[in-house]
């Protein structure tokens, strides 16, 4: 069935109950990450992810989404009201979402966020939804060789990602590839690293791997920080004149429409991101107004664009994590783990097989920023507060929902000592400025790349990577990546 | 030269992946083939990571791949997230070892005994001893987080 004539029945299946408790539970839990800085979609997603074990994949898809996308508009109500934003992607909202509730606004700017946010997410979804079927022909020209190079120009998108710490990403690459070849090999029939463990057989698996190294490493890196959350000022006035922030995003249009256009374009972009797309976009409708003054004091203008673009990388970041199974970011990594965990390979050939699944997580996608913009925007003052809860308090809970949560996949104490041993590594790594994202792509990608590589070999040969068009059009692609990057990377290098 | 805490965990990931490239040799020539190539890469990587980090001065010709700082790096995002302290406030490894001690407990505990009765036990002693809260905070978290866990992991999920 063509992906556009299943819009609507997914669209049905989609509010089929409990579908929507699920999104509910999901936003929810978004939402409470997003507001607390330090943690975020990552964390929240990852949290989850074990619990949704137990659901078929339309429910763990719909939580898992609902809790991603309800984390970039509950990010800017802190923004705006404490000046901490609770996400990075909430950023640049601080710069004029704060002025604007010193000024007694905050209700204004909370409804500009609130509208650009949900708009944004449409205006991604939208787009995605739009793309989805070129790529799908785009796929079914795809054998072993355009799978070892896809993976391969995912993994040069660490480059990228890793361009103020060049070298560490790279290494951290290397782990995550190493990682990934640990256990039995189906291609070759060997046992590889198991040190003797059975349980290593399997290889590492990647849901405790990323529990360790998001949310029990945050966790800790939150309990040493000790006192609040947010270490700002309280926020004390009253919440009035959201219906002007809403309509102000219709009469700024205009810059909601730019700034959307940017932030579904950087989104498309693996490993560039959110944190990147909220300061171009305010940087784009700064440089291109006449009054450029007025901007960090107060423009409503400087919440609208900051906050479309954030909602509306989404759509675009699920582009390449769709299509070719690239993950581009952490929680783009995640949500594939989550697929695997539920038999469904990501890749390619997951768009042709499972089209339904793909709508409704575009769904979800959509009524969880409408929920999140909703509710967030109902109890804005109430979930400020959450972020004046002692950090001692918050970690502990973390680490138990962590430990349980990996525990409950596969009742595995295993599982739960890998989390240990990569929550020690994340910490690491997050404190000496190693990119955790290099690991987490090269271990999700590594197995694809490894055992495409050995079926081309057996298969067509070395010569197969160069004789097919799209595998070499892939393997060209990469190289004008990496040199693009690395040139980059040392002209600035240079003007240090 | 100067060995600080960056270039230990260099040293660290250095011999582990030292390790690994030394059992690749006991694999088959197809099994060991891309294994042993990103071992040797990253021993060759980390070896240049470790040379930046203990000898400066060694390493002029390699400043193109020392880290760098603008906006959307790690320590342009710190300071917008003034509990992200990784930057700027230097750890305490001795208390890092020592969450890790806890949880390494805890999960010992959670192996030979009942989790709803570990749980709680967890919160509070490690609330009040590690994170030096005052009893009654300590006990009322345990409490709560024991019923959540409890209607969560047994009611809801059916896991213990």
């Amino acid at each position: 069935m063509n992906l556009m004539e299943l819009i609507i029945p997914t669209f049905i299946d989609f509010f089929e109950w409990p579908g929507p408790l699920y999104l509910v539970l999901g936003a929810s839990v978004g939402m409470l990450f997003g507001i607390l800085p330090g943690l975020g979609g990552p964390q929240a997603v990852v949290l989850l992810l074990p619990l949704t074990f137990g659901l078929e994949p339309r429910l763990a898809i719909t939580t898992l989404i609902g809790a991603s996308g309800a984390t970039a508009f509950s990010g800017s109500v802190t923004a705006i009201l404490i000046n901490t934003p609770g996400t990075a992607v909430n950023a640049a909202t601080c710069f004029d979402g704060f002025p604007l509730a010193r000024q007694g606004k905050a209700g204004m700017a909370l409804g500009a966020s609130a509208t650009s946010s949900a708009l944004g997410a449409i205006f991604g979804a939208i787009i995605l939804t739009l793309v989805l079927p070129i790529g799908r022909k785009l796929v079914l020209a795809f054998s072993y060789p355009e799978y070892f190079m896809l993976a391969i120009l995912g993994l040069s998108i660490i480059v990228v990602i890793s361009r103020e710490t060049l070298l560490k990403g790279f290494i951290a690459a290397i782990l995550g590839l190493l990682f990934s070849s640990f256990g039995y090999c189906g291609i070759t029939g060997s046992v590889r690293f198991t040190f003797g463990l059975i349980y290593l057989w399997d290889g590492i698996k990647l849901v405790p791997a990323l529990i360790g190294l998001f949310a029990i490493a945050e966790a800790v890196d939150l309990f040493i920080g000790r006192g609040t959350i947010a270490r700002t000022e309280r926020f004390e006035g009253a919440i009035t004149g959201v219906f002007e922030g809403v309509k102000s995003v219709f009469k700024h249009f205009r810059v909601f429409l730019r700034s959307a256009i940017i932030g579904t374009i950087i989104g498309i972009i693996p490993g560039v991101g959110g944190s990147v797309s909220n300061f171009i976009a305010y940087a784009h409708i700064v440089q291109s107004s006449k009054d450029k003054e007025k901007f960090g004091h107060g423009d409503i203008r400087g919440v609208i664009a900051p906050e479309a673009a954030n909602d509306a990388k989404d759509g675009g970041a699920l582009i390449p994590t769709l299509i070719f199974g690239i993950p581009g970011s952490i929680v783009m990594a995640v949500l594939l783990g989550a697929l695997m965990i539920h038999g469904i390979e990501p890749g390619p050939r997951m768009m042709l097989d499972y089209p339904e699944l793909i709508l409704i997580l575009i769904w979800a996608l959509v009524f969880s920023n409408l929920f999140t913009s909703t509710v967030g925007l109902l109890l804005s003052l109430q979930l400020s507060k959450i972020t004046l809860i002692p950090t001692t308090i918050v970690a502990p809970v973390i680490f138990v929902l962590s430990i349980l949560g990996t525990y409950a996949l596969n009742k595995m104490f295993a599982d739960v000592v890998v989390v240990l041993i990569f929550g020690l590594l994340g910490f690491a790594m997050k404190r000496f400025d190693y990119p955790r994202i290099s690991l987490v792509i090269a271990l999700v990608l590594g197995g694809l790349a490894q055992k495409s590589f050995h079926q081309t070999i057996m298969a067509l040969g070395i010569k197969g990577f160069i004789i097919r068009p799209i595998s070499l059009g892939l393997l060209i692609a990469t190289i004008v990546l990496l040199v693009f990057s690395l040139a980059k990377s040392k002209r600035e290098g240079e003007a240090v | 030269m100067r060995f600080k805490g960056d270039s230990v965990f260099s040293l660290c990931l250095l011999l582990f992946t030292a390790v690994l490239v030394f059992l690749c040799f006991s694999y088959n020539p197809t099994a060991r083939l891309i294994p042993l190539v990103l071992g040797l890469l990253g021993l060759l990587l980390l070896s240049v990571q470790l040379l930046l980090e203990i000898s400066p001065a060694g390493s002029k010709n390699l400043m193109f791949l020392k880290d760098k700082g603008d906006i959307f790096s790690v320590q342009g995002k710190a300071q917008f997230y003034p509990s992200q302290t990784s930057t700027f406030v230097k750890i305490n490894w001795l208390q890092v070892l020592r969450i890790f001690t806890w949880l390494a407990v805890f999960v010992f505990f959670l192996y030979i005994t009942y989790p709803l009765v570990v749980i709680p036990l967890f919160i509070f002693f490690f609330l009040s001893v590690e994170g030096r809260e005052n009893w009654r905070r300590s006990l009322g978290l345990a409490a709560g987080t024991g019923v959540f866990m409890y209607l969560l992991f047994s009611l809801l999920l059916g896991i213990f």
